[in-house]
């Protein structure tokens, strides 16, 4: 079959919603498919959205037997074989609206503004063949706000046979892009809670140099230089796997994420816990307290007190990473699932 | 500074054009800058539908972007600050009749706006003077990884490498092919872009009876495949329509010292392509025999061979000076 893997791109940055495509596209050619990526440039930028949502109802891929259309604005391009996988909406004009994320005014022209995005997205999600979301939380608000359906279809990581268990040591790995949102700051701030000898090890790149400058200059003040590992840089694949082998548990701690994230899967992979918080959003659906890994407030004693757990209490440690491992079963996360799925 | 390079895309077809504009790409990073390929689906067809496809390009948002190279249309019509637009391929608008105004108009705009405008082919420069009235400079592309065609002895093939479809006209060449003396073989490498090209030719290969003369590898041929094909070859043929086709073959032939057969309604030559160094034939099967016959008896081959080389070189096309060209 000749498939279109269509996505939104923001140039000059990579991360997970590019290298998910990617592993895509290599499943389908491993499968025989011919495929090409089609890959356009999107901003969430509101003042020109709606120049920016016209142009993809304008994009023709009549050549492909089926499309399959992943970030937004991707679900607008026209065809009559469509299926969606489908990570977010423009959440600031979704479930953001009434809070203070929104980032503009409520007033007539953003409200009108924000019409024009639900019924357009409305006629893109509807004209779909099938429709999929990479979380639960996300079928929530299709269902909520489109009255879409979307079947959750969890997103797996790229040959997952490369990750491996060797020990459980005494570092709690961090590794994610580091951003505001990502809250590493706060896992930092914990660190002053602790009483055991427990080590934190922070690795990603930051696209906000200020933020990367706040936390090591966070690090030193707090004089936690010798248990606090800060390296802003771009991790491999193979790197990662090295990496998880050997840490005691994992941490992921981003706020109200879409998804479960790539690096509570990763960690899952390599038979260790991850440490998250109440507030994170789709990290939930995979990590459940004291089964398989520890969710806490979203407040620095509460989580120092879960790393102190995680170093002293290495049986359960050990244990919940094996839960972990195992949830990746019980969600059906694999790509022979997601072919199935996608291709049906 | 960050390179966006804009091209336009054939889903699922992939020949010359896609490799140079990734080779672009490397050499953009090579210079230095980050540079990241962006590829617009676009299709010629049906022609109501182009206006919207070239607002598509016009509206595109291009964030954290410091220069845009846009090597066709629709891509190049892309508004940014420092755009530079290298006209590689425009579309031929002869027969667009409502839309064609459109498509001139849109270029005199994007043209009068950019910073760089530069015509890859002698053929494209002269076709914007003519439908949008502005003379722009020349830039042939640089070949991809010239060290690869570096010759060999005249080889009793002419090769027609390149995207296998209607426009490109194999089919023709195969038909001509009849009337020509029985030692001159035929070597076809390209990818279909749709397996009824291939059957195409493979029908034309079988009504002809050219089966043990016509060698066909309807895939896409590797880079160093492609380059021992045009360096083991008598001569290279290459007969697109007009607007149909990245004329690297020619520059390629030209390097491996191989002369070039093209026709009168092709934009191919490159001001290579003369009499000193190649046929330009009319497109027709009973001329193109004709001419495929002079090219395989022609006894000063190699020396023919030798003028398109030379005339390549004397345009001093090289990818450090190209791409300082191309950036602000």
């Amino acid at each position: 079959m000749r498939i279109a893997l269509c996505s939104t791109i923001v140039p000059f940055i990579g991360g997970g919603g590019r290298a998910f495509v990617e592993w895509l596209d290599e499943v389908l050619r491993a499968e025989g498919h011919d495929v090409e990526i089609v890959y356009l440039p999107q901003t969430g930028a509101h003042q020109t959205i709606v120049q920016q949502m016209e142009a993809f109802r304008w994009i023709n891929l009549d050549s492909a037997d089926r499309i399959i259309c992943i970030r937004p604005q991707a679900h607008l391009i026209p065809h009559r074989n469509k299926v969606l996988w489908f990570i977010h909406h423009l959440r600031q004009f979704y479930d953001l609206w009434d809070t203070p994320y929104r980032g503009m005014p409520d007033d007539e022209e953003h409200r009108a503004l924000r019409e024009y995005i639900f019924a357009t997205d409305d006629a893109g999600l509807r004209e779909a063949k099938s429709v999929f979301t990479n979380s639960r939380v996300v079928s929530d608000r299709l269902l909520q706000f489109n009255g879409v359906f979307g079947e959750t279809l969890f997103p797996p990581v790229h040959q997952p046979e490369r990750f491996y268990c060797s020990s459980y040591g005494d570092e709690v790995l961090y590794i994610a892009r580091v951003e505001h949102h990502k809250r590493q700051h706060l896992l930092v701030e914990a660190m002053q809670y602790t009483k055991s000898p427990v080590r934190l090890r922070l690795v990603g790149l930051s696209s906000d140099p200020g933020y990367a400058a706040s936390l090591s200059q966070q690090i030193a003040a707090a004089g936690l230089a010798d248990r606090v590992g800060f390296e802003n840089r771009w991790v491999s694949e193979d790197e990662k796997a090295d990496l998880l082998a050997d840490c005691l548990a994992a941490a992921y701690l981003p706020l109200d994420e879409d998804s479960y994230g790539y690096p509570t899967l990763e960690a899952a992979h390599a038979r260790k816990p991850t440490l998250t918080t109440s507030d994170s959003g789709g990290v939930l659906e995979f990590v459940t307290d004291g089964v398989n890994g520890r969710v806490t407030a979203p407040d620095p004693a509460a989580l120092g007190a879960a790393l102190d757990d995680l170093f002293q209490d290495r049986v359960h440690t050990k244990e919940m990473g094996g839960a972990a491992e195992s949830r990746i079963t019980e969600l059906g996360v694999s790509w022979s699932h997601v072919l199935e799925r996608l291709l049906a | 500074m960050n390179v966006v390079i804009i091209d336009s895309m054939s889903p699922f077809c992939w020949g010359a054009a896609e490799e140079f504009a990734r080779a672009l790409t490397q050499e953009v990073r090579n210079a230095g800058h980050a540079a990241e390929l962006i590829r617009v689906p676009f299709k010629l067809e049906p022609h109501a539908r182009i206006p919207s496809q070239m607002l598509l390009a016009r509206t595109m948002e291009l964030y954290g972007t410091d220069c845009v190279i846009g090597l066709s249309f629709p891509g190049y019509l892309v508004r940014h600050a420092e755009t530079t637009i290298w006209a590689t391929r425009t579309p031929p608008t002869g027969e667009m009749s409502g839309v064609a105004d459109a498509i001139h108009a849109a270029h005199a705009e994007a043209i009068g706006e950019a910073p760089r405008v530069f015509a890859g082919a002698p053929d494209l420069r002269l076709r914007l003077q003519a439908t949008c009235g502005v003379d722009v400079p020349l830039l042939p592309p640089p070949v991809v990884a010239p060290e690869r065609f570096a010759g060999g002895p005249s080889g009793d093939y002419v090769y027609v490498g390149g995207r296998i479809n209607v426009a490109h006209r194999q089919h023709l060449l195969i038909e001509a092919l009849r009337g020509t003396p029985p030692d001159l073989r035929m070597v076809i490498a390209g990818a279909p872009d749709d397996p009824s090209d291939a059957l195409r030719l493979r029908e034309a290969v079988a009504k002809h009876g050219l089966e043990d003369r016509v060698h066909l590898h309807l895939r896409r041929v590797s880079a160093t495949e492609h380059a021992a094909f045009v360096n083991a070859s008598r001569f290279v043929a290459s007969i697109p329509e007009e607007g149909h086709c990245f004329a690297s073959l020619t520059s390629e032939a030209a390097t491996a010292g191989k002369p070039v057969l093209t026709t009168t309604d092709s934009d191919v030559g490159m001001g290579i392509v003369s009499d000193e160094s190649g046929w330009i034939s009319a497109p027709d099967s009973e001329s193109l025999s004709h001419t495929l016959t002079i090219a395989s008896r022609e006894p000063e081959i190699d020396a023919m061979g030798a003028v398109a080389r030379a005339r390549w070189l004397s345009f001093g096309t090289i990818w450090p000076d190209t791409v300082r060209a191309l950036l602000p």
